[in-house]
C-alpha cells in the first residue's frame, strides 16, 4: 500500500517540505530507501526498523520502498526518522491514512523507540505553518521551541508509540502553549556588565555610543589593559531591545545551530560573540559540508567582537568583507546554496604593535618596520569597512581610583534609542534602517552640507591626506553625530568629530 | 678602456675597500694599468672578486650601467672630479668614488648633520622637524642618513622649509632604504641631494651603515644628536665625528627617558648642549635673526591674540604628547567643544596631531 507523510528539511534558516513516501507491496522481501540521501539519512533504515519492532509493531517482510521527495535535493540530518516510521506504519496499514493528513513530523528515533531532539525545530515548525499544516509533531525536548511559532498546533512526543497513539486519537493531542508574544513580553535578563564601570576613556566611550546609535563598525586601538575589551563587551547593553521579528530571526539561527536553551527558546538578549583568533574562516562566516551558521551569523542583530584583530589569520578576516557589505552570508555547495543572515555590528580591538605600547617609546622598542608589519596584517579594504576607529589611552592609576561612577548603560541606551528612532523615520520608504547602511545615493539625499562644512571637509582631506573612501564614512558618522546632537543638518563640529575617528588611519597606516 | 671606465669597474668591485684601492693605484700608477693586471697582490676573497669582475660579462654589464647612469639622473663622481667633496679626501679612507643624485652641498655653505634614533619619541620627532626647519631657514645644509625616525624627520623638516638637505645612504643610490622614507627620497631627488659610495642596486646591509656614518661626520661642521639610546648606532657616528674633530651637540632629554640617555651622557662628557637654534649658530659663528627672548615674546603675543578657550587648551599641551581625553580633563573644556578648538590650533600651526590620539606642541 502507498502512503505519504510530511516532514520538514532545512536550508540555511528556512525550512521546506519533504514528502516521505513509502510503498509496501508483495514481492521479494526488500527494504530500499531513495531520494538523494546522505549516509545518516540512509542509516535511518536500521534505526526505524529496530525502533518499530521494539515499540511492539509487527512489520512482516515485504518489498518496501521509501522515497524522500523532492528527490533531487540532498537530504541531511536525522530529523526524518519519525516521519519514515509513521509513513511505514501507514503503508503496512497500522495507521489509517486520514490520521496523518495535515500533520508534519519531525524527530530522530532511538533503537528502543524514543524520540530524540533535532536541530532547527523553530524554522521547521515555521515552515510547516507556512505550508498551511494545522499540526506538527516535534520531539518532547523541543516542544517549547516549536511552540514559539503561532498559528500551528505543536505536539511534543516522547516515544514512537505515543506518536502513533496521538495520531489515532486526535482528541488527546495536547498542544503546547508558549506563543512568541508571551515569551517576548518577559523581562530581558539583566547583565552584570554596565558602562558605569568603565573609568576614563571618554573618546572611546563616545565612539561606542555613536557606533551603537548608527550600527557602525568600530575599531579600537590601544595599549594592553586600556579597557578595549571591557568597552566592547558593554556595547550590547546600550543597544535597544530586539523587536519580536529580530528576536525570532536570531532564535531561528540559534535553533539551526542547536544552541537554543530548551526552557527559554526565544532569544531576547542581543547576541555578543567573541570568537578566539585561531578560528577558521568556515567557523567565522559559516559553511561546512552541510552548511552551519558561522560566528558572524550567530552575532546577527548583535555584536561580533574580534579581539586581537591582527592575530586572526589574514584569509579568515578577508572572508568577512562580503558579509559586511551584504549583511548576509551565501554559502554555495555542489548540492545547492543557502543563506544565513549576518546583520551584525563588528567591533574589533587591537594593539598598535606587537608589544602593545607603541608610540610610547620608553616602553616600546619595536622598529618602525615591525610596527608596520604588525599593522599590515589588517588589509586596507577591511580597514575601510570600519567606520569608526578610536584610540584608547593608557589608564592611569588615578583614573582607576576615581570613585565617581561614569554614566550608566541605561542612560546611554536612551540616547541610542532616540537616535535609532530618528533614523527609522528618516529611512521610511527605503530598505535600510541605519546611517551606517547609507549608500552614495542616500548620502546625497540625507547628508547635504552647507558651504562652510564643505570647505572644512576639503581642508581636513588635504591636511590629513585621506582617501576617497574615507569621505563616505566620515559623512555617515557625521550624520549619526548630528542625530545624537538632535540637529537636522550636519554642521562643522560634527564633521570634525567624525574625522577624528578616521584620522588614525593616516597616522598608523599612512 | 678609459681611466674612468676602469675606475668604475674598480669602484664596483665591492670587496676591495678604499685602503686596498689606494694601494693598487699607487702600485700601478693609474686605474687603467691596475685593471690590466689580472692577479694583483690582494688577499684571497678580494682576488676572487677581482677576477670575477674581469670576466667579459661583468665588464660589459658594468659598462652598460655606466652608460645608463645619465639617463637615470645619476652621476658617477671620482676623486679626480672637481665635484668630489673635498672633505672626504681628508679621511684616512675616502670613498673610492661616489654616486650622486641631485646636488651636493654648496662648499661655501654651512653644513650640520642631524642624527638620532630610528625608534624616536614624539618629542624627538617634533624637535627634529623644528630644528631641520630652523637650520634650513638660515641656509644651513642638513646632512643625514635618511634612516627611519630622527633622520627622516630632520630632513623632512629642512626640505619642507625649502632648505637644502643631503642624504648619505648605506645602500645603492637607487635603493630607497628604508622603504618608508620613499616620500623623502622623492623630495631629495628633486630639491636636495642623495649620495652613496655603494654601486647601484646594492642592498642596505647592516655593516654598510657604520662605514657610511664616517661620511656623514666628514661632510658636516657640526653633528647634532637629537635622541639616542646609550648603546646605539648614533653613538658610533658620534665617536667618528669626535675622531674627525667635529663639534658634537646634544639635545637634552628628560631624566629616565631611555631614548635620551645617550644624549644626556654626551652632555655629561662635555658635548655642547642644544637648547635652540642659536646654540648651533654660535658654534658656526653666525648671527641669529632674532634672539630666543624675542621669539618667546613673539609667541606670547601670538598666544594673547587667541580666544580665551584656545589659550586654555594650548596651555595644557606641551612637548610631551597629551591624549585628547587628558586635554579635556586638564583644560576643563568638554570633548564636544574641543574638536573645533583643536582643529583651529592645528590649522594655525600651534599644535600637531600624533599617533595615539595625542597632541603635541609644534
Amino acid at each position: 500500500m502507498y502512503s505519504r507523510v510530511i516532514s520538514v528539511a532545512l536550508s540555511g534558516i528556512e525550512g521546506y517540505a519533504v514528502n516521505v513516501e513509502s510503498d509496501v507491496s508483495q514481492g521479494l522481501p526488500d527494504f530500499a530507501m531513495v531520494g538523494f540521501l546522505s549516509s545518516e539519512v540512509r542509516e535511518a533504515r536500521e534505526r526505524v526498523r529496530t525502533a518499530l519492532r521494539n515499540s511492539g509493531f509487527q512489520i512482516p517482510p515485504r518489498k518496501v520502498t521509501v522515497n524522500l521527495s523532492p528527490a533531487d535535493i540532498k537530504k541531511e540530518g536525522t530529523a526524518y526518522d519519525l516521519a519514515i516510521a509513521v509513513s511505514l506504519l501507514t503503508g503496512y496499514g497500522e495507521i489509517p491514512k486520514e490520521a496523518t493528513r495535515g500533520t508534519a513530523l519531525i524527530g530522530e528515533l532511538t533503537l528502543d523507540g524514543r524520540v530524540c531532539p533535532v536541530n532547527g525545530v523553530l524554522p521547521r515548525v515555521a515552515a510547516a505553518r507556512d505550508m498551511g499544516l494545522p499540526v506538527c509533531f516535534v520531539p518532547w525536548d523541543c516542544r517549547m521551541e516549536g511552540a514559539v511559532i503561532e498559528g500551528i498546533r505543536v505536539i511534543g512526543v516522547r516515544t514512537l508509540r505515543e506518536t502513533v497513539h496521538l495520531l489515532m486519537n486526535p482528541a488527546q493531542q495536547h498542544a503546547e502553549e508558549s506563543p512568541a508574544g508571551l515569551l517576548f513580553a518577559r523581562e530581558e535578563e539583566r547583565t552584570e556588565e554596565d558602562f558605569s564601570e568603565v573609568h576614563g576613556q571618554e573618546t572611546v566611550r563616545r565612539a561606542a555610543e555613536i557606533a551603537a546609535a548608527g550600527m557602525h563598525n568600530l575599531l579600537l586601538i590601544g595599549p594592553p589593559g586600556s579597557g578595549k575589551s571591557m568597552i566592547a563587551r558593554r556595547i550590547p547593553t546600550i543597544l535597544p531591545r530586539m523587536t519580536l521579528d529580530e528576536s525570532l530571526e536570531v532564535s531561528r539561527i540559534y535553533s539551526v545551530a542547536s544552541m537554543l536553551d530548551p526552557e527559554h527558546p526565544l532569544i531576547l538578549r542581543r547576541p555578543f560573540r567573541s570568537p578566539h583568533h585561531t578560528i577558521s574562516s568556515a567557523a567565522l562566516v559559516g559553511g561546512g559540508r552541510s552548511p552551519r551558521p558561522g560566528e558572524i551569523s550567530l552575532a546577527d542583530r548583535g555584536v561580533l567582537f574580534l579581539d586581537e584583530l591582527p592575530e586572526f589569520q589574514k584569509m579568515t578576516l578577508e572572508v568577512l568583507r562580503q558579509p559586511m557589505e551584504d549583511r548576509s552570508v551565501h554559502v554555495s555547495r555542489v548540492n545547492g546554496s543557502c543563506c544565513f543572515p549576518a546583520d551584525t555590528m563588528i567591533v574589533a580591538a587591537m594593539n598598535p604593535c606587537r608589544c602593545g605600547y607603541y608610540p610610547d617609546r620608553t616602553r616600546c622598542r619595536c622598529t618602525e618596520q615591525e610596527v608596520r608589519r604588525y599593522l599590515g596584517r589588517i588589509s586596507r579594504p577591511l580597514l575601510d569597512r570600519m567606520d569608526l576607529c578610536a584610540e584608547a589611552s593608557p589608564v592611569t592609576y588615578s583614573q582607576m581610583e576615581d570613585a565617581r561612577r561614569s554614566e550608566s548603560s541605561s542612560a546611554i541606551r536612551e540616547r541610542v534609542i532616540r537616535v535609532q528612532n530618528i533614523q527609522k523615520k528618516r529611512f521610511t520608504g527605503t530598505d535600510i534602517f541605519f546611517n551606517s547602511r547609507m549608500t552614495e545615493g542616500h548620502i546625497h539625499e540625507f547628508c547635504a552640507l552647507g558651504q562652510s562644512e564643505r570647505e572644512l571637509l576639503r581642508q581636513i582631506f588635504e591636511s590629513r591626506m585621506m582617501s576617497a573612501r574615507a569621505y563616505v564614512r566620515i559623512l555617515r558618522v557625521a550624520r549619526t553625530i548630528a542625530d545624537l546632537a538632535g540637529e537636522t543638518n550636519i554642521r562643522c563640529p560634527h564633521i570634525l568629530e567624525a574625522a577624528s575617528y578616521r584620522s588614525l588611519e593616516s597616522k598608523y597606516w599612512g | 678602456m678609459t681611466e674612468r671606465e676602469c675606475l668604475y669597474l674598480m669602484a664596483r668591485t665591492e670587496s676591495v675597500g678604499p685602503v686596498h684601492f689606494d694601494a693598487l693605484l699607487s702600485m700601478y700608477g693609474s686605474a687603467e694599468r691596475a685593471w690590466r693586471e689580472k692577479k694583483p697582490p690582494l688577499p684571497g676573497k678580494m682576488l676572487a672578486d677581482w677576477e670575477k669582475m674581469h670576466s667579459p660579462e661583468e665588464e660589459l654589464a658594468c659598462m652598460r650601467e655606466l652608460a645608463s647612469l645619465p639617463a637615470r639622473g645619476i652621476r658617477f663622481v671620482t676623486r679626480q672630479d672637481a665635484e668630489f667633496p673635498a672633505c672626504f679626501l681628508k679621511l684616512p679612507d675616502p670613498p673610492k668614488a661616489i654616486w650622486v643624485i641631485g646636488r651636493l652641498p654648496d662648499p661655501s655653505s654651512h653644513t650640520v648633520a642631524m642624527i638620532g634614533a630610528r625608534c624616536c619619541t614624539e618629542y624627538g620627532k617634533a624637535m627634529a622637524l623644528r630644528f631641520g626647519k630652523e637650520l634650513a631657514s638660515y641656509g644651513i645644509s642638513v646632512i643625514s642618513g635618511m634612516a627611519a625616525g630622527i633622520d627622516t624627520w630632520a630632513q623632512t623638516g629642512a626640505s619642507e622649509a625649502g632648505g637644502f638637505s643631503a642624504a648619505i645612504l648605506g645602500s645603492g643610490i637607487d635603493v630607497c632604504y628604508p622603504a618608508s622614507s620613499a616620500r623623502l627620497y622623492g623630495r631629495l631627488k628633486e630639491g636636495g641631494g642623495i649620495l652613496s659610495e655603494y654601486g647601484p642596486g646594492t642592498k642596505g646591509l647592516p655593516f654598510h651603515f657604520p662605514v657610511r656614518n664616517r661620511l656623514i661626520a666628514a661632510m658636516s661642521e657640526v653633528v647634532i644628536v637629537l635622541e639616542a639610546r646609550l648603546r646605539s648606532g648614533t653613538m658610533i657616528t658620534v665617536d667618528q665625528a669626535l675622531e674627525q674633530g667635529r663639534d658634537v651637540m646634544a639635545l637634552p632629554g628628560r631624566v629616565g627617558d631611555p631614548c635620551s640617555r645617550g644624549c644626556n651622557e654626551l652632555i655629561r662628557q662635555g658635548a655642547s648642549i642644544l637648547t635652540g637654534v642659536s646654540d648651533v649658530l654660535a658654534v658656526l659663528g653666525m648671527q641669529e635673526a632674532e634672539t630666543a627672548d624675542e621669539q618667546e615674546q613673539k609667541e606670547e603675543i601670538g598666544m594673547s591674540s587667541l580666544p580665551e578657550e584656545a589659550r586654555r587648551v594650548l596651555n595644557v599641551i606641551t612637548t610631551v604628547p597629551v591624549h585628547r581625553n587628558e586635554v579635556a580633563h586638564r583644560s576643563g573644556i568638554p570633548l564636544s567643544e574641543l574638536y573645533e578648538i583643536l582643529w583651529k590650533l592645528e590649522r594655525a600651526g600651534w599644535i600637531r596631531l600624533c599617533t595615539g590620539d595625542c597632541y603635541i606642541r609644534r
